[in-house]
């Protein structure tokens, strides 16, 4: 089998590399119940991994096809997964570098604001108005961030990654995962910042409050 | 150490201990502190009203950010059928799975042990979730959001066919209606032919729509097995490209059964929830929808009383004239063709280009000798000719498609027995004089929209193997460009379709050059392919993907798009019984689906 480059030098939460792609193993492995696993996986966390994918690169037809390609990419490593109670931490891992690869790739990171519907109940049109307000100061500021400290706060905070899934996810150590995630959120700290100064400035000449579209710093 | 140097470390060691305070704080936001750390930052915390703010702003900037939980994004409803197309792809160009291996609709269990349904789903399932994702999302035309309302847990299943009541809620599209050739049991191959396609399902309901309804089967005397089947625009008429008994290519015209009788008209104003139940809620699919004498007493009048110089004028009796009653739940009415013209014979069809003239008096298609003893050539056969005619002579020559009241040929530039990779260049061609007219710009097999201003070409080399008797595209791109009868600008106005080398494309336009729709040929078995449509914004030539528009959706060769609708067929074993005929049907408003029953053999007519 060949060996998907991108997951070439996929790692276990404490740094070490996971389990060899080529040799008698993976050519071994049962296809049926590749797909059936891979099938499950899909069924369970696609919902998930879409909107990790969206909110990483903003565009909802390039995340689905991104989250196609990371499901694609765990079928053809499905034996890279050594315990299947590690699959939700090795399917982000697997996303986190389609979503690096694809932003290297394009070299641009695009935010656009986006708005979603509310699950639930109706809120009420101030709170509409204020979340419209939050989010898209919030989008921004996480286009302002490095990548890698975004991942890494959107995997934390919106996907509920424990430390050592995060680590996992973002193929790093867990020192290194928390030390990644307490630089997110002082660069998202300041990245906020930076946007209401902004808008209190553009509010201070009469103009339109400014919605710039982001990017790395 | 000097003063300088103790004030320095002083400073340093005050930073320091504002960033590890902040480092906790962050920290301590995700994870619960070492005793001694969350002592030390309390301490710290107590005099350091900066490091206190900062604590603040971050739990407010992490309770913002929380707050996007509550836009949860939902994926396309039809990402299951495109990822399972592509696992699909994945393990037979792994060799590692078998293509088709389920011959039965497997049972949901089963579907968790095979790999082999997530193919069958595919096929399947891209088209129920077209539905639903216009349903949801306020119209096919509308480039939906993303946000859906029904949440998507489980992939897409695969539709039951058999209908119950009461019926599903429909969707009025005003679709044109679909033509397909299929054997039925009796060995025959029947003509089958929907109404006009007025009201396809909602997702929701899907389980409980009903197959697409024909308008009553009828025995068609062919005595080749279909491959491809191409309609005149004008008569009701069809060119058949299929195999012989002794499986030689053989082209034979034959006089279509009356046209469909129009469908229920749907309201002006169509509301789903009101607008009644198509009939095949009620119609099991193993009954005909009407009996033959029904049907005659409601059809048009057949195209043979049409005063037109077709075929049927100089009938050719074939052994199988004589129709049989059909024991088949496909009915065998008495409204056969009456007579099938061959115009062509001891030649190998190639590609997938064959087609009319626009105002259906000339018949176009690529052939080589059936004993392989020269490469391709163009043919033409004229309406009302006893056979048809080779327009090319150099052997290395394809049609593109027609432009007007011309064709469009390409070859390579350079030609030879030895495998290359060349350019190639295209040309107009009369199809009565077999006058030449170079096109600039280097392109393949363009396929020009109906309004002549765009066309989709290959634009790269190709490849020539085979001793010369065929030729692929190799390097390059399948691309829209602009048209105009001096040439194919290739240089700008390009949106690529696909930049991956196939062995076969077949590029089709709908009546208003807005629509595309693409087949591709699968490298590793081109007898199936994947089949997209794309939306063409005609002021910039870029293609737009729409959606919920059929991505990548496997299918055989030989598909039919346009007054709002694509209609291709499954392969075999997608249903676990054999093809069915998918039909995609979208209005400004609404967009849905509908499925033919199982038909063995079947061949869209397009």
């Amino acid at each position: 089998m060949v060996a998907d480059p991108t997951l070439a030098d996929l790692r276990d939460p404490f740094g070490r590399r996971s389990a060899p792609m080529v040799g008698a193993m993976s050519e071994a492995w049962d296809h049926d119940e590749a797909g059936a696993f891979i099938e499950t996986l899909f069924a369970k966390h696609h919902g998930e991994i879409y909107a990790y994918l969206l909110r990483m690169l903003r565009e909802p037809e390039l995340a689905a096809d991104l989250t196609q390609d990371a499901f694609v990419k765990a079928y053809k490593n499905y034996e890279t997964l050594e315990k299947p109670e590690n699959a939700r931490a090795w399917l982000y891992q697997i996303a986190h570098r389609v979503a690096l690869d694809e932003i290297r790739r394009r070299k641009i990171i695009r935010f656009f604001p986006w708005t979603g519907e509310s699950r639930g109940s109706a809120p009420s049109a101030e709170r509409l108005v204020m979340d419209a307000h939050l989010s898209g100061d919030m989008q921004r500021a996480l286009a302002r961030i490095p990548e890698r400290q975004r991942a890494a706060l959107l995997l934390a905070e919106l996907h509920d990654l424990t430390g050592l899934e995060l680590a996992a996810a973002l193929g790093v150590s867990h020192v290194a995962a928390r030390a990644l995630l307490t630089r997110a959120r002082e660069s998202l700290r300041q990245a906020l910042a930076a946007e209401r100064e902004a808008e209190d400035e553009a509010e201070a000449n009469g103009a339109a409050p400014s919605r710039s579209t982001g990017g790395p710093r | 150490m000097s003063r300088i140097h103790r004030l320095r470390r002083r400073a340093g060691h005050a930073a320091s201990v504002h960033e590890r305070a902040r480092s906790l704080a962050a920290i301590q936001l995700t994870e619960p502190l070492k005793p001694v750390d969350n002592t030390w930052l309390l301490e710290h915390l107590s005099g350091c009203d900066a490091c206190r703010q900062v604590l603040a702003v971050y739990e407010a900037d992490r309770a913002g950010l929380r707050r996007l939980r509550d836009q949860q994004p939902q994926p396309p409803r039809d990402l299951w059928a495109r990822t399972a197309a592509a696992i699909e792809r994945e393990a037979v160009t792994s060799g590692r799975a078998p293509r088709r291996a389920s011959t039965s609709r497997p049972s949901p269990s089963a579907s968790r042990r095979r790999l082999a349904p997530l193919a069958m789903l595919a096929g399947v399932a891209v088209v129920v979730v077209v539905v639903g994702a216009s349903l949801l999302s306020g119209g096919f035309l509308n480039q939906a959001p993303q946000v859906a309302v029904i949440p998507s847990s489980q992939p897409p299943v695969a539709l039951a066919s058999t209908p119950t009541s009461p019926g599903p809620t429909p969707l009025a599209v005003g679709a044109g209606s679909v033509g397909w050739i299929g054997a039925s049991t009796n060995g025959k191959f029947a003509y089958n032919e929907s109404a006009a396609i007025s009201e396809v399902c909602a997702v929701e309901r899907q389980e409980e729509c009903a197959p697409v309804a024909d308008h009553g089967s009828k025995a068609v005397d062919i005595t080749i097995r279909p491959k491809s089947v191409t309609r005149s625009p004008v008569r009701n008429e069809a060119v058949v490209v299929g195999t012989d008994a002794s499986g030689s290519d053989a082209i034979v015209v034959i006089a279509l059964p009356a046209a469909a009788a129009p469908n229920a008209s749907p309201s002006p104003n169509p509301t789903p929830a009101v607008t009644p139940v198509p009939t095949p809620a009620a119609t099991p699919s193993t009954e005909p929808t009407a009996s033959p004498a029904e049907t005659a007493s409601t059809s048009e009048p057949p195209a043979s009383e049409a005063p037109s110089p077709t075929p049927v004028a100089t009938p050719v009796p074939t052994p199988t004239a004589s129709v049989e009653a059909s024991p088949t739940p496909v009915p065998t009415p008495t409204a056969s063709v009456e007579a099938s013209l061959a115009i062509a014979s001891g030649v190998k069809i190639v590609g997938e280009s064959a087609a009319f003239s626009p105002d259906g008096s000339w018949f176009a298609f690529t052939a080589r000798p059936s004993d392989d003893s020269a490469g391709p050539d163009i043919y033409v056969w004229r309406v009302g000719d006893p056979k048809a005619r080779k327009l090319t002579s150099d052997h290395h020559s394809v049609l593109g498609s027609w432009a007007g009241d011309r064709l469009i040929g390409s070859r390579p530039m350079d030609t030879g027995t030895q495998p290359a990779e060349v350019s190639a260049r295209s040309f107009l061609i009369d199809p009565a004089s077999g006058a030449e007219t170079e096109l600039d710009g280097s392109a393949w097999r363009p396929v020009v929209d109906p309004t002549g201003q765009w066309a989709v070409t290959w634009d790269g080399t190709v490849q020539l193997a085979d001793g010369g008797l065929t030729i692929t595209p190799a390097s390059g791109s399948l691309a829209v460009h602009r048209y105009s009868s001096g040439g194919i600008d290739t240089a700008t106005d390009n949106s690529v379709v696909t930049d991956a080398a196939v062995p076969e494309f077949d590029a089709r336009w709908d009546e208003t050059g807005t629509w595309l729709a693409v087949w591709l040929a699968d490298p590793s078995d081109p007898t199936i392919g994947r089949l997209s449509l794309h939306h063409l914004d005609r002021s910039t030539g870029k293609i737009e993907r729409v959606h919920g528009a059929p991505k990548d959706v496997t299918a055989l060769p030989g598909f039919s798009i346009g007054d709002g609708r694509l209609a291709w067929a499954t392969p075999p074993g997608q249903g676990g019984e054999g093809s069915r005929v998918q039909v995609v049907a979208w209005s400004n408003d609404n967009v849905g689906a509908v499925e033919s029953g199982p038909v063995e053999n079947v061949v869209v007519i397009h």
